[in-house]
């Protein structure tokens, strides 16, 4: 019972910091603010997600591979976010080269 | 639980909905790769939720390769766009 309890809180934690993702990408004004909002903000949703789920699962290697696809998802999403801000950084020096 | 569980599904989607809406409405390419991640991710938390409620453990396998292609999009069109070779 306290468990459910537990990851019911950490699952409307996660949902939040998805929403909260989803604002920054919607409203903030431009790319890199949305870069910065949405790397922390959609990986910390998904984490919490998957704690909340750890204690509903059925056995241990289920734990072992929420954790496994979490660990992955941080690694793509860091290199995700590198690779965006480096092609940006290169647009605006362009940009500035022509202008 | 599981309606819980369910209800985490529906707000999930909704979510996914929206950054879908967001796609379709800028212009920037990197915008679009950002709500791309998202929706990346938004898969993945919907994927690590269904696997619980259905008991099913394939969806979890289907959750990894869900984050391997969503860097796999940035990776190309980053690519792409600066005039690499393909």
């Amino acid at each position: 019972m306290i468990l459910d309890a537990l990851s019911v809180l950490l699952l409307l934690l996660g949902l939040f910091f998805f929403v909260s993702g989803l604002l920054g990408l919607w409203r903030f004004p431009n790319t890199f603010a949305r870069l910065h909002a949405l790397t922390k903000a959609d990986n910390l949703g998904l984490g919490l997600i998957m704690t909340g789920l750890l204690f509903q699962v059925p056995d241990v290697l289920w734990a072992i591979k929420f954790v496994l696809v979490w660990l992955l998802a941080l690694v793509a999403s860091a290199v995700n976010a590198h690779l965006i801000a480096v092609f940006l950084h290169r647009q605006q020096e362009r940009h500035d080269e022509s202008a | 639980m599981n309606t819980v569980l369910l209800a985490v599904v529906v707000v999930l989607a909704l979510v996914l909905l929206i950054s879908l809406l967001i796609i379709l409405s800028r212009a920037r390419l990197t915008d679009r790769l950002l709500a791309v991640q998202l929706l990346g991710t938004l898969g993945v938390a919907i994927l690590l939720v269904l696997a619980v409620v259905m008991q099913q453990r394939a969806f979890l396998d289907t959750a990894l390769i869900l984050v391997l292609l969503a860097v796999l999009v940035t990776a190309v069109f980053t690519h792409r766009q600066r005039g690499g070779k393909s």
